[in-house]
């Protein structure tokens, strides 16, 4: 090997050194740590909110259930002048003594219920028992029309006066 | 040999350990395993870097995740290569990308002219006794003249500088036959010196 092959092997010896930083072992170590932390943090936090979702769906589903159909009965309310219809105010047809009603998917459901699936009742589902709602009859008061009165209409007969004559 | 159990504490018998029990207990979730990895391997890591981007600041950063990603694929190490081989594989893929950035090109362009820094994290250049003997001046034309190399014999001649890895292991890391790197390293070689030869610095 010459002396110029042992200097440049010198001079690419000295360019190649160097042992970098001392404390890369704990730099890597606490980048490690950092990574650790935070996702299973984040993990519990949304399984936790997750549950506390899922709680509250279900107590709100359950306490909001499907409401059962009020039936006509015979003490019903005095209105029988009323001009409306009975499917439009099934809530007046119910008596505060009546019995609880059975489950039916048909008008007068309550706002805000949800609809039962097509079908109609489910077997399966477990009994929920449903205090009676007292329910007040709606006082509608009767219309009063008053005749319409149609006046005859007159025709008169009109003069009519034939043109004159042109003049060449 | 006869093993003596003793009382010291468990991280003095990791000096005993080989790489694979290492990376075998780093898998089952050891930091303190992997960090005795690091503590092995840094220098190696940290050189490849260097060689890479001439940079001390830049090769820290790489060198630091080149560990990082090491860590996250441990599981897909197989064996085929010592832990060494395949780590220094990772730091000189991610030295090599971000060499490709534009960003980089664009620091590197602006400090033109700056020798690049062989030097320790402080910046300040160290002055090793081969320096010293082949004088600061021709260590300076060594050094421009590298820079000036073609990145494909620049990058194996720098890597294969300091002698701590083989050819074939340095093959490994490159990802070319051992056979090429030695022609690649044996024609970095041939052309400096006929350059040097041109700046007076031929044989005597």
């Amino acid at each position: 090997m010459s002396e110029l092959d042992r200097a440049l092997d010198a001079a690419l010896r000295a360019m190649a050194a160097g042992d970098g930083p001392a404390d890369l072992r704990a730099r890597v170590m606490a980048r490690l740590d950092e990574r650790a932390r935070p996702p299973r943090r984040r993990r519990l936090a949304l399984a936790a909110a997750a549950g506390i979702a899922l709680a509250v769906a279900t107590v709100a589903l359950l306490r909001t259930g499907p409401r059962p159909e009020p039936v006509p009965t015979a003490g019903r309310a005095a209105s029988s002048a009323s001009a409306v219809p009975p499917e439009e105010t099934p809530v007046a047809a119910a008596s505060p003594h009546a019995p609880p009603l059975p489950l039916a998917p048909a008008r007068g459901r309550a706002p805000g219920a949800a609809p039962p699936p097509a079908g109609a009742a489910s077997p399966a589902a477990p009994a929920l028992e449903v205090e009676p709602i007292e329910l007040t009859p709606l006082a509608v008061e009767s219309m009063s029309a008053e005749p319409l009165t149609v006046t005859a209409l007159r025709i008169e007969r009109m003069q009519i006066e034939p043109l004159a004559e042109p003049q060449p | 040999m006869a093993f003596f159990p003793t009382s010291a504490p468990a991280a003095a018998s990791i000096g005993r350990v080989s790489d694979a029990e290492l990376v075998a207990r780093a898998r089952a979730g050891d930091t303190a395993a992997f960090g005795e990895l690091v503590d092995r391997h840094r220098v190696a890591v940290y050189r490849a870097a260097h060689a890479a981007l001439g940079s001390a600041s830049e090769a820290e950063d790489v060198a630091q995740e080149a560990f990082l990603a090491a860590y996250r694929k441990m599981g897909a190490y197989r064996g085929d290569a010592s832990f060494k081989t395949w780590l220094l594989r990772i730091a000189w893929r991610q030295a090599r990308a971000r060499r490709r950035r534009l960003a980089w090109r664009w620091r590197r362009l602006l400090s033109a002219g700056e020798p690049p820094s062989a030097s320790t994290a402080s910046g300040r250049e160290e002055r090793t006794p081969e320096a010293t003997l082949i004088g600061a001046e021709m260590a300076a034309h060594v050094r421009r003249l590298v820079c000036a190399l073609p990145a494909r014999l620049r990058d194996p001649l720098l890597l294969c500088a300091d002698g701590a890895q083989t050819y074939q292991e340095m093959a490994v890391v490159l990802g070319i036959p051992e056979g090429t790197l030695k022609w690649r390293v044996a024609e970095a070689r041939r052309r400096l010196k006929e350059r040097l030869a041109r700046l007076g610095y031929g044989d005597e």
